[in-house]
């Protein structure tokens, strides 16, 4: 009989059902990205700059747009092409079917993913199209979005069929949905900025489930720093692994739970767990979100008592709220309190220790400082950024910390007064890789005293290795309404040109200019700061090997090049464009 | 045909079938019948193929069901809880009918449309209960299925619907030989088709005879004696005693000839013996309580 094999028409049958769910589809990437691309022309250009430098911030949107739209997407396909895992009639019919399990998963699998990449390709092959006759379109921008888009949805879909192997109603498989997609790492950023509040110094940043929700892990790795696929690839494979694990789960699932909440016995548990946990957090988060707590005090790095035990009081009756809730979602009823109060009262504890843990430092993370001979660098970030490496500058950098430790201790009086304050990141890279930040305010007293810190830092910071480290990386800047280019020769008389964008934040030393900065007396340049302030927009620092800097302003007139004029001796030679307005240019006398 | 063995299952807690035994010929009208919660419809999803069960074997055809292909390709089911998508018209349902069931007909289809009066381009949510019951009907039947599964087939059916659909059946019955099990708690309705019966209560079969076995084995016997004072001899096995006076009404699980025996025995002024109906049999049956004033 033929039906104990895939059968196409029954597939074929189940997308015709699904068809406004393919419109809708369809119509949200035709609004969304073919219009756009459409109607833009190489003549406007209502976000200045060049066209192919505003479609490329446009592109970063459209690709974390297909990211989020492909999760969604994924899911409402799921929930409404496999209604037979929720519905019991329909489980009923099909159960009774003469149709294998494993046929029906295949046929349903394919019935809810071959339409969404069916559109995407369509819409992929339409854009493409324009690009051929848009000159403004860039083909490898099309082809980058329809390859993550593609890649997206196969992660995506394989989540949610497997997610909806585990629930029988369609709310219950949604949170396993965002669950797999989102909550691990979502989680861990939810404790780490509670935590954070409470431990004031240590910056919790660790990164460490970001693996574990794809959601993040693919706009991170795959988005942020440009297109990298071989993330994408690595879940894509992770995907096929997914699908045959809900294909196992689907031949053990008894249809007839169809209805009910979750459909594998011995996870009911872990799921209530899993609510009060995300409960806790939450309720702990708008806590820290409302301010009610007002954070470390800036002098003393201790946080008010009254806002921790808030803190802790919210998380407590977030998590027994959360497993009452979890356990009421399962079995609605009566009793969730009664049947749940145990584990309610488990979870609220873990919160109730969490937060009384950071709060009296039991680890003792707050004075923790590492050992000189086991940190391998350090990355000091201040008024600018410093990564050394020579163990006297680490040594150095680790009395600073142990200086600043105790200036947290103790409880400066009015009549102390500060001259000047300034953020300071201290990040140790151990020999074993572990990475470990602490955050510290450091101040500048007014009569002197206290100020070890402060002048051992700028010790540091004048040493040869400190210079060199922050001078390469300090031009991080931004500029709001110019247009800067760089044309510079090496030493080889190597011409580079570099264009940046007035609306891109851009490292550009780091990424143009660094790799040569060092080799040739030419001269080193940074922009430290812009503002548009008065007529003084930024300060350029020159100078060259062995010499200080000379500050030049930058003020906004065609008048610029006479501060150039002055230094003959700089081979840089610097464009400034205002917009719409004429070039000019500097002319090395 | 369908043969049921030690069939166990449970949801939770709840234990809906437990050690269920069912026999039904081939070609035969079984009537399934039970108080409510006496895993009537578990039963029939068991022998669908739709449910797994926890334990025993279900065998149709002469194969097992769960997970055979061939075997419920044999096999139609109309639930009492029936299954269209939201959009879909009769038409639309047929469709889909013609592409789970290969053996589905659209000229099986055409054939049986005089006795519908559906219109089929109509949307089946905003159909009446009993025309949707039609609608499923006419698809079961276009299948010809092998065997034929209806719980509370006839729920939400007006009397000349019920005629219709019971002469299409039983016409299919005699044709073709198709085996029904029908679960109904009309039972009047299910003595005029059914020719066996199941009785079940708390997941297990109680009683499962032909109905006239059934019948000619259940009787009302019309005692009076002389005086009040009657016992019941120990050989016949008494369901149900009612006294008033000196008439005794008694219901035996004996046949008539062996009632009137056995009560000859004790002399009475006249014995008069009554046919049972199917429904008084089920409530003596089930109820099993030795009533004495």
């Amino acid at each position: 009989m033929r039906n104990s094999s895939y059968n196409g028409r029954l597939a074929l049958a189940t997308v015709c059902r699904c068809w406004p769910l393919w419109l809708c589809f369809f119509l949200a990437w035709a609004l969304g990205l073919v219009l756009p691309l459409a109607t833009l022309t190489s003549s406007s250009s209502v976000i200045g700059g060049s066209v192919n430098l505003a479609l490329t911030t446009g592109w970063d949107l459209e690709y974390f747009a297909s990211l989020v739209g492909c999760m969604i997407a994924s899911l409402v396909s799921v929930l409404t092409v496999w209604e037979y895992l929720f519905k019991a009639p329909a489980a009923m019919f099909y159960g009774s079917a003469p149709i294998s399990r494993q046929a029906l998963f295949a046929v349903m699998f394919v019935a809810g993913l071959l339409p969404l990449l069916v559109i995407e390709l369509v819409i992929g092959l339409v854009i493409l199209w324009l690009a051929v006759i848009l000159p403004a379109v860039a083909i490898d921008a099309c082809l980058t979005w329809l390859g993550l888009t593609l890649g997206f949805t196969l992660v995506f879909y394989s989540i949610a069929v497997l997610s909806v192997q585990f629930a029988g109603r369609k709310s219950i498989a949604t949170v396993f949905y965002l669950g797999i997609c989102t909550g691990v790492y979502t989680l861990e950023l939810i404790v780490e900025a509670i935590m954070s509040s409470l431990v004031p110094s240590v910056v919790f940043s660790t990164q460490v489930f970001l693996w574990a929700s794809p959601l993040e892990a693919l706009g991170v790795w795959c988005l942020v720093d440009g297109p990298n696929w071989l993330p994408l690839i690595v879940y894509c494979l992770v995907a096929v692994v997914m699908v045959v694990i809900a294909l196992v789960l689907n031949r053990r699932r008894h249809l007839e739970v169809a209805g009910s909440s979750l459909a594998l016995p011995g996870i009911a548990g872990a799921f209530k767990v899993a609510v009060g946990v995300l409960g806790a957090a939450f309720f702990g988060m708008v806590t820290l979100f409302l301010s009610l707590g007002s954070g470390a005090d800036a002098n003393t790095g201790h946080v008010p008592l009254f806002d921790a035990l808030l803190i802790m009081a919210m998380m407590v009756v977030g998590g027994f709220l959360g497993v009452v809730l979890g356990e009421q979602s399962l079995k609605r009823g009566k009793h969730a309190l009664r049947a749940s109060w145990k584990q309610g009262l488990a979870v609220s504890m873990c919160g109730a220790v969490l937060v009384l843990g950071c709060y009296f430092d039991v680890l003792q993370l707050r004075t923790y400082v590492p050992d000189a001979d086991n940190v391998a660098k350090v990355e000091v970030t201040s008024y600018e950024r410093m990564t050394l490496e020579d163990p006297a500058n680490i040594e150095d950098v680790i009395r600073v910390h142990e200086m600043l430790i105790d200036q947290y201790g103790q409880d400066m009086d009015s009549s102390h007064e500060t001259s000047d304050c300034v953020s300071v990141l201290i990040t140790y890279t151990m020999k074993d890789g572990e990475e470990i930040s602490r955050t510290y305010d450091m101040f500048r007293y007014a009569d002197g005293v206290g100020n070890e810190a402060f002048d051992m830092m700028e010790d540091v910071a004048a040493t040869d290795e400190g210079i060199e480290s922050w001078l390469g990386d300090s031009l991080n800047y931004k500029l709001k309404g110019y247009q800067v280019s760089f044309d510079y020769f090496d030493e080889t008389g190597e011409w580079y040109s570099v264009n940046l964008d007035s609306r891109e934040y851009a490292d550009f030393v780091n990424n143009a200019l660094k790799p040569d900065i060092y080799k040739h007396d030419a001269m080193r340049c940074f922009l430290s700061s812009f503002e548009e302030t008065n007529d003084e927009v930024g300060t350029l620092f020159f100078g060259r090997d062995g010499e200080r800097y000379l500050p030049v302003s930058i003020q906004r007139c065609p008048n610029i090049v006479e501060w150039f004029k002055d230094n003959k001796d700089i081979d840089l030679r610097l464009l400034i464009n205002k917009y719409n307005q004429a070039n000019v240019k500097y002319a090395e006398g | 045909m369908i043969k049921v063995s030690q069939v166990c299952k449970a949801f939770g807690p709840v234990q809906a079938l437990q050690n269920f035994d069912m026999h039904v010929l081939p070609g035969s009208v079984y009537g399934l019948v039970g108080p409510n919660g006496a895993g009537k419809t578990t039963a029939l999803k068991v022998i669908s193929g739709a449910m797994r069960a926890d334990a025993g074997t279900v065998s149709v055809c002469g194969g097992e069901v769960y997970e055979n292909v061939a075997v419920k390709g044999r096999i139609a089911s109309i639930p009492s809880d029936l299954y269209f998508s939201e959009i879909a018209t009769v038409e639309g349902m047929k469709n889909l009918y013609g592409v789970v069931f290969p053996d589905f007909s659209s000229l099986r289809f055409e054939e049986l449309r005089p006795y519908f009066n559906l219109e089929t381009n109509r949307q089946v949510r905003s159909l009446s209960k009993g025309m949707q019951k039609q609608a499923f009907f006419w698809l079961a039947l276009s299948r010809r299925p092998d065997v034929l599964l209806l719980d509370e087939p006839v729920d939400g059916l007006d009397p000349a619907a019920r005629h219709t659909i019971w002469g299409l059946v039983m016409d299919d019955v005699a044709n073709r030989g198709m085996t029904v099990v029908s679960s109904s708690h009309n039972l009047r309705e299910l003595t005029d088709v059914c020719d066996h019966v199941g009785i079940m209560d708390a997941g297990q079969m109680r009683l499962e005879r032909s109905l006239s076995e059934l019948q000619e084995n259940f009787v009302k016997v019309q005692v009076a004696f002389e005086d009040d004072k009657f016992e019941a001899p120990a050989e016949l096995d008494v369901v149900n005693r009612v006294q008033e006076g000196r008439l005794f009404t008694l219901v035996v699980r004996a046949s008539a000839e062996k009632a009137q025996a056995i009560l000859a025995q004790s002399n009475p002024m006249f014995v008069n013996v009554l046919p049972l109906s199917l429904e008084e049999i089920f409530i003596y049956e089930l109820g099993g309580d030795r009533n004495e004033e």
